[in-house]
């Protein structure tokens, strides 16, 4: 069976090469360009020959980059709405009324997906998630890159299936920005601030700053339970969600903190709504720094440390008076060397280290939900401490044939044990044609309460993923461009929570989970019109996906909550010079969820339509948008057979933005 | 149990043959540029983006004149840009080989390959109405006007305004929204 697939990749692969390596022939003179403003110079594509500053198309990665603009045109309002448009992520819910990314097929909130902002990771560190909706405003963000894959050998820990890298606005110090939005559904208004401002100056030092705060609500629809129980999420659902950024800088020094406080009520404890009289309050606080120095003793190498110390209370449950609260302190540090070395433009290679320690500490325990006291709270104590040590490296060379990347990571971990994984790239790009062969395995790194809350009796250690993809691009003129890739992805050994009976539960290292797929994005722009569609597919391998009973559907190549097939749009037409008119959307295909051992029901496929109108003047910004302009029922389901019912998305949402840049 | 192989490859095979089908003919895009050609473009655009004082050019059409300082790696690439660039005033290129040299050149560039004497040279120049240009990455760090760079596959520039104002120079608001970079 092994072989026949990979005869399928071979044609399909030699398919796709015959009318590229012909279109790649096709050779023009490069012209000069005498007669142009400097808005069609900063469009000009160039060939520059350094592969440390590669355009996408020639990384050694599956790479999405979302650009200010097109954020700016789908009117997303946080990450969320901005991954949503991207092909291979759609969003369920877990515990407590959070939501998190599922990537190709998979639930990977939970420890899969790394996500740096301006360079610090955020996930919190007792189990590796990242909570979404209302998080990670769009309007501090300037860009962000989505790397399919472990990314670099250089990330470890979360970095297992992708990495999402945000820069901010205010870490491009461009000037400043403040943006209000006030929001409005089903009667109940919500407001939303972003303000930033970021500036280099000559002398060598450079400040920046970013701000959000938002009050208003996950939802204005009712949640029922699998039990029946029926809760109206629009007077007990608020989020209150806040960020600060800052940056200073000298010359080669880098200094940058980040503060984060995601609050919400949640209105349906564990799912089971009947357990609260009052919405619960959760809380994910991070507070995070990190200094770098950048070293160059000549001219071909730079060698970065840099610290990374954050203090995190995630998961911070205040619930209905007399049921006891809950929090855990999380810290960590981090020091990490990577050296760069560019031998010349065509030989790089990348080496590091990066050690860490991490400690969790009870606060405060929930007798009711049967933890144990403060004291005793970690297998006996009151704090649990792990360390961590790793090395890698990564050669990139730019060969006559064909850029080809090698690299490795090796890890060792105090309770977890060792790990290593190999990454190897092929690259290659004519003048529209590019094509990149990808083979990468990463692993997951067990998080603190992974490897606490493990089942009785067992130990856990890293998961494993092992990658295979192909992707081959086509710039059909300087407007059009389309772009796809074939995945084949499998995780050995995922971590996953399980209940095997009451009171036997606990996290365990469980059998294999597999998906196979792919992703397709064509996009045009001109002057006055842009586009884009996106299609992601993903089937499960039913044998593999059945690990542990949790995430496989009854239904052959689907897992739980997980839409196998995903359509999504953007087109923005500039009507006049200051005027843009936009329109989004996402096309879900239909979904399993789990409702009682051996029954599953099914969510209807989705359409989620935006719009936006927006007066986009030198300094000020006015726009009105709509979101969920269908009013559909929008829901996120629980990926895994957790007792969850689907949490409801909100309804038809009308918002008016105001902002002013300087 | 259909295997996988089986029920993969018909997603497979329609994604080849699309693929197969996407035609040669579509392409009308002109090629990349090599990043000197754009450079090229930038150094002799900018003369429309900058007001030098008065008497720094003798009269309104008055050639700008374009020195490279040091080694050149333009070739006659910015010689043909700058004959091909239909403007108010017409454009001169010139190669010198010492800050010394440079009294009549409104617009000097530095390439990456004289790094090591950038410095030397930009502090010579300093106070003179011209418009420095540099790409070492710290060309606005030793008193440059203008640094270019990369922004993955597009040639991008910043600008000094501190050093802009000691040459005497006023760089326009356009220019200014174009630069990936303000320093102040």
């Amino acid at each position: 069976m092994k072989s026949c697939a990979s005869r399928v990749w071979f044609v399909v692969v030699g398919l796709c090469l015959g009318p590229l390596m012909r279109a790649a022939a096709a050779q023009e003179a490069s012209p000069i360009v005498a007669n142009l403003s400097l808005e069609e110079l900063s469009k000009l594509r160039v060939t520059i020959a350094s592969v440390a500053d590669k355009p996408v198309r020639e990384q050694p990665g599956i790479v999405t980059v979302i650009t200010e603009q097109q954020i700016a045109d789908s009117g997303a309002r946080d990450l969320m709405d901005i991954l949503a448009l991207v092909p291979g992520f759609s969003f369920g819910n877990d515990v407590d009324a959070v939501l998190g990314a599922e990537f190709r097929g998979l639930w990977a909130y939970e420890g899969k997906i790394l996500l740096l902002i301006d360079g610090i990771p955020v996930n919190e560190g007792l189990y590796g998630t990242l909570q979404m909706g209302r998080h990670y405003s769009a309007g501090l963000i300037k860009q962000v890159e989505i790397i399919r894959g472990p990314g670099s050998a250089r990330y470890g820990g979360n970095a297992e299936l992708a990495v999402l890298s945000v820069t901010t606005k205010a870490a491009d110090q461009q000037g400043g920005f403040a943006l209000v939005r006030q929001q409005v559904a089903s009667g109940r208004v919500g407001t939303s601030v972003d303000a930033g401002a970021g500036y280099s100056f000559v002398n060598g030092w450079r400040a920046a700053f970013g701000a959000h705060y938002e009050d208003y609500i996950r939802s204005d629809r009712t949640y029922v339970s699998l039990g029946g129980d029926v809760v109206d999420t629009k007077s007990r659902s608020t989020m209150t969600p806040a960020m600060i950024t800052g940056q200073i800088g000298w010359r080669d020094l880098d200094v940058r903190m980040l503060y984060d406080d995601y609050s919400l009520d949640n209105p349906i404890g564990f799912g089971d709504p009947s357990l609260q009289a009052t919405p619960w309050s959760e809380t994910f606080r991070s507070a995070m720094g990190s200094v770098k120095y950048d070293v160059k003793p000549n001219g071909w190498l730079t060698i970065s440390p840099r610290i990374i110390t954050g203090r995190q209370y995630p998961w911070w449950l205040q619930t209905s008076p007399g049921q006891g609260d809950f929090q855990l302190r999380y810290d960590r540090q981090t020091f990490e060397v990577p050296a760069a070395m560019a031998f010349d433009d065509r030989n790089h290679l990348l080496v590091g280290m990066a050690l860490y320690g991490e400690q969790a500490t009870a606060l405060q325990t929930s007798p009711l939900f049967g933890q144990p006291p403060v004291h005793v709270f970690f297998a006996g104590s009151e704090r649990v401490s792990y360390r961590d040590a790793s090395g890698y490296a990564q050669y990139d060379v730019d060969m006559a044939w064909a850029d080809v990347t090698l690299g490795g990571r090796y890890e060792a971990h105090s309770h977890a044990g060792s790990a290593f994984v190999p990454r190897i790239g092929i690259t290659r790009a004519w003048e529209r044609v590019h094509v990149k062969l990808l083979f990468d395995q990463a692993f997951r790194t067990p998080n603190v309460e992974t490897i606490q809350q493990r089942l009785r009796d067992t130990s856990v250690t890293y998961e494993k993923s092992t990658g295979s993809q192909f992707e081959a691009g086509y710039r059909f003129n300087e407007r059009v461009s389309l772009v796809g890739n074939l995945y084949n992805l499998r995780v050995d050994k995922p971590l996953a929570f399980t209940v095997l009976d009451n009171p036997t539960f606990g996290y365990v290292n469980g059998s294999a989970i597999s998906t196979n797929g792919g992703e397709a994005e064509l996009r045009y722009q001109d002057n006055s019109l842009s586009g884009y569609v996106g299609y992601g597919y993903y089937r499960a391998d039913d044998q593999l996906s059945s690990a542990l009973g949790l995430y496989a559907s009854a239904q052959e190549g689907q897992n739980l909550a997980l839409p196998s097939h995903k359509v999504s749009f953007l087109g923005a037409y500039r009507i006049r010079k200051p005027l843009t008119w936009s329109a989004s959307g996402i096309h879900s295909s239909a979904r399993w969820m789990f409702a009682y051992p051996g029954d599953e029901s099914r969510l209807s496929p989705e359409l989620n339509l935006n719009t936006l109108l927006e007066y986009r003047g030198r300094a000020v910004t006015l726009g009105v948008a709509v979101h969920n302009l269908l009013d559909e029922m929008l829901v996120a389901g629980q990926p895994y057979n957790g007792g969850g019912a689907p949490l409801p998305l909100p309804g038809r949402d009308v918002s008016l933005t105001i902002g002013y840049k300087f | 149990m259909i295997p996988v192989a089986a029920r993969t490859l018909p997603m497979l095979l329609v994604m080849g043959l699309v693929w197969t089908c996407v035609p040669a003919s579509l392409s009308a895009e002109p090629a990349p540029v090599p990043e000197y050609n754009a450079k090229a473009g930038y150094l002799v655009a900018f003369q429309s983006y900058v007001t030098w004082p008065a008497g720094a050019l003798a009269a309104p059409t008055s050639p700008v004149v374009l020195c490279v300082l040091g080694r050149d790696p333009f070739g006659a690439v910015l010689d043909e840009t700058a004959a091909a660039r239909v403007g108010a005033r017409p454009l001169q290129v010139r190669r010198i080989h010492s800050p010394n040299d440079a009294g009549d050149c409104q617009i000097v560039f530095i390439g990456k390959a004289e790094s090591a004497r950038e410095a030397e040279w930009l502090a010579a120049i300093k106070r003179k109405p011209i418009l420095t240009v540099g790409e070492s990455g710290k060309t606005v760090e030793r008193g440059g006007a203008v640094e270019f760079g990369a922004v993955r596959d597009r040639v991008a520039f910043e600008v000094s305004l501190p050093a802009a104002e000691q040459a005497g120079l006023k760089i326009s608001s356009d220019m200014l929204a174009h630069a990936r970079k303000v320093y102040r």
